[in-house]
């Protein structure tokens, strides 16, 4: 099947990957004082914006609301960066794309996973929070954490892929791109958990993949609950579907990259 | 074997795309409804490549020649795997290292080392393997001083040692490089000439796109020439490059006649031992036997060769365009040079004639010449002429019956004693022979006391008729060396009031004699 051709070319290229995901992480903080710090320090103060909202001003009535927000807050910003990046990637490739055999996929890869380590690094201060707190994770999370976490690149990876495609052709993809984002962000259950989305609106978070896979985060760590396997499986398999068209989408387009930048 | 095989090649690119100018979304969904736009036609789509088919053979060294714009870029990133074509097969087996353009491939923002890594990794190399290679990749492209430096800091010439470097470090079984090495200083150069035999020894395969045609002589085996997309022809590399020259024309760099003495001077040059002194004459009718190329530029050097291809003198000169003298056809300079090797070695003689284009040569006379002479051919030496009229005007263009001047300065090297002669020819357009004579049939002596001088040939009234006509001016130390010497080639035209047809007009009149019965004959006399 083409996507296991795809995937195979992916891993042939790991070397390129892993010295270009080395080479983004440490570009984007070059220059900076607290450099790799910011890694954590981003996210951390994301949070502590969020909460001063959202716990003070609007008053959302829960317990640790901050580590409730962390749950969700830390994938989102994997997948919001990731796209963010990604689909400007290859237009920014310059002339890796358009003058070397440089293998255009590697580009988006190197974006979604450049960012999910710097979600990962950030991982271990959630897990101080939750302790300092307290809140006791359900067992299962060892187990549920990374099929989320692959789930959730599959998915990422295929949305990238597509989106940076098509961005070569319509400059447009990544404005509207950036506002989708927002508008998604606040339709996705983060800042506020999934009981309060009204009854008629229920429908978006059915429609939402990261709503189902940011509730399995917020199920396993904050609730110490069994997460929804049925919405779990659910993603699963959308995040397979949505691969497999991104390659499609990038296949076709990827042999006129090099004409049109 | 053959390793690349293109079968029906072609690329068209959409010019909007060429402009520059990307689509959006609103482009996109007008064109929905418009459905004639989305095939590209004439207006909107250039052609770079049209039905291309060719073998490479393992271990062939292949140049690819044509004018800008001719396709060749196109055509080698096709063979890279950068573009795709629209049309036709393309195989290529084997690994294929690719230095497409200056800085191609290279992020700016990275460093020598990051750079060499992740090009490394492109080929399919392992981290480990591109370790191994790493000190040798730096060491050749003379870059260890910047090799933790972004790229965007390098020069031009660095930027080309090292893509030039990793690429043909990483075993790749056919190199592809795309007129790259013209900004490399001589010695890198010369090593990267080293670096490209080594690889031809290892029966790998180059490809390589170029205006240079001398590095095409010297390196290529055969060459591929495109013109406007395309293939005019696949065959040995000299044979390629003489389809070139005669087919594309010259780029517009001339030397006007009055440089010519400076250029000589500039030129400098100086024949060596064992070097051959190649005295050339231009020839009408053309003769078979030699074959000259067109000349392109004062640094350009083509190959004049036998018919059967091998290369016999290289050809260095200077076009000069200058329509007073030639009607506005191009002649030229040139520089001719012979070396028995058939090496890239400097030029040694320094004769100049000016050439005219469909014109071939014909090789008189070589001799020997001793260490360090500078080369000279003859004592008496002819600067370009000048046509005046009756107002001492220099023209091209002249009436009949006229005063025509025709002013030959000449130098004459009074070292060796010389019976110096100058012989002037006229001819019709067609090359027939109207008229010629020289100095010494005339015994006009030129002095030898005096080492210039102006030769004048007045005609007080022209007698040549309406067209187009040749002037030919040869000289010699003795009478007897005319025939082998190079002839000068200047055109003018002639315009006549009456209607008389012909080629001379022979000083005349018209006479008429009636003889009436019972009178005496009555003269009357008519003038044109």
């Amino acid at each position: 099947m083409n996507i296991i051709q795809d995937i195979r070319e992916i891993y042939q290229y790991r070397q390129l990957l892993g010295s270009l995901v080395a080479r983004h992480l440490k570009e984007r903080y070059r220059g900076s004082v607290l450099g790799f710090l910011w890694t954590l320090m981003s996210p951390l103060l994301l949070m502590l914006v969020y909460s001063l909202v959202f716990s003070v001003y609007v008053r959302i009535e829960m317990q640790n609301y901050a580590i409730f927000l962390f749950c969700g807050l830390l994938p989102w910003l994997w997948f919001a960066q990731s796209l963010t990046e990604g689909t400007n990637s290859i237009v920014m490739g310059g002339s890796l794309v358009t003058k070397s055999m440089f293998p255009a996929r590697v580009l988006p890869t190197v974006c979604v996973i450049a960012a999910g380590f710097n979600y990962l690094v950030s991982l271990p201060i959630l897990a101080v929070f939750l302790i300092v707190a307290g809140i006791h994770v359900h067992p299962i999370t060892w187990v549920v954490v990374p099929i989320v976490i692959l789930i959730q690149f599959i998915l990422t990876e295929g949305l990238v892929l597509m989106a940076s495609a098509l961005n070569v052709f319509y400059r447009d993809i990544q404005h509207l791109l950036n506002n989708l984002i927002t508008l998604w962000f606040f339709v996705t259950p983060i800042l506020y958990p999934v009981k309060m989305v009204p009854e008629k609106y229920q429908w978006i978070l059915v429609a939402n993949p990261m709503s189902s896979l940011i509730g399995v985060y917020q199920d396993v760590l904050f609730n110490g609950q069994m997460p929804d396997w049925l919405a779990l499986g659910k993603v699963g398999i959308i995040a397979v579907a949505i691969l497999a068209a991104g390659f499609w989408v990038f296949d076709r387009h990827k042999d006129r990259f090099a004409e049109i930048l | 074997m053959n390793v690349i095989r293109i079968e029906n090649v072609s690329k068209t690119y959409r010019r909007r795309y060429q402009r520059g100018e990307y689509g959006t979304l609103k482009t996109a969904v007008a064109n929905l409804f418009r459905s004639s736009d989305r095939h590209p036609s004439d207006k909107t789509s250039l052609m770079a490549l049209k039905n291309i088919s060719f073998d490479v053979k393992r271990g062939q060294f292949m140049g690819i020649i044509g004018k800008n714009g001719s396709g060749k870029s196109t055509l080698l990133k096709i063979l890279a795997g950068v573009l795709k074509p629209d049309n036709g097969r393309i195989e290529v087996q084997g690994r294929v290292a690719a230095l497409l353009e200056l800085g191609a491939g290279f992020h700016p923002d990275f460093t020598g080392r990051e750079n060499i890594f992740i090009n490394g990794s492109i080929f399919g190399l392992t981290r480990q393997q591109i370790k191994e290679k790493f000190d040798e990749i730096v060491d050749f492209a003379e870059l260890s001083e910047f090799i933790d430096s972004p790229v965007r800091t390098y020069s031009s010439g660095m930027y080309m040692r090292l893509a030039f470097s990793v690429a043909t470090h990483v075993d790749a079984d056919i190199l592809l490089i795309d007129e790259v090495l013209a900004v490399g200083d001589g010695a890198f150069v010369r090593k990267c000439e080293d670096r490209m035999r080594k690889f031809k020894e290892q029966n790998k395969t180059i490809i390589l796109v170029t205006h240079d045609m001398g590095a095409v002589e010297r390196w290529c085996d055969d060459a591929v020439l495109l013109i406007d997309g395309n293939m005019i022809c696949k065959d040995k590399a000299l044979r390629a490059i003489e389809r070139y020259v005669r087919q594309t024309g010259l780029l517009p760099e001339g030397v006007a006649p009055e440089d010519l003495t400076r250029l000589q001077q500039t030129m400098g040059f100086k024949a060596k031992p064992g070097d051959q002194c190649v005295r050339l004459a231009w020839v009408n009718p053309p003769l078979k036997d030699y074959m000259a190329t067109k000349i392109v530029r004062r640094t350009d050097r083509y190959p004049i060769h036998h018919e059967d291809g091998t290369p016999v003198y290289w050809f260095n000169g200077t076009e000069c365009v200058d329509g007073s003298l030639t009607n506005g056809q191009p002649y030229y300079y040139g520089i001719f040079a012979h070396d028995k090797q058939y090496q890239y070695l400097p030029p040694v003689l320094a004769e100049a004639t000016p050439l005219p284009e469909a014109e071939l040569i014909r090789l008189t006379t070589t001799e020997k010449l001793t260490a360090d002479t500078t080369v000279s051919v003859t004592q008496i030496k002819i600067d370009s002429i000048q046509m005046v009229n009756g107002k001492d005007t220099p023209t091209t263009l002249f009436t009949t019956g006229e005063r025509m001047n025709i002013q030959i300065p000449y130098s004459l090297d009074l070292s060796r004693p010389s019976k110096a002669t100058v012989t002037l020819r006229i001819l019709r357009d067609d090359g027939f022979c109207v008229y010629e004579t020289d100095t010494h049939a005339e015994a006009v002596e030129i002095p030898s006391t005096a080492t210039q001088g102006i030769l004048n040939f007045e005609m007080k009234s022209l007698p040549l008729l309406s067209g187009d006509y040749f002037l030919e001016i040869q000289s010699a130390d003795d009478p007897a060396d005319i025939p082998d010497q190079p002839v000068s080639r200047y055109s003018f035209s002639v315009k006549s009031s009456a209607l008389e047809k012909g080629i001379i007009r022979p000083d005349h009149q018209w006479k008429l004699e009636i003889e009436r019965p019972g009178s005496t004959p009555r003269t009357s006399s008519s003038q044109e």
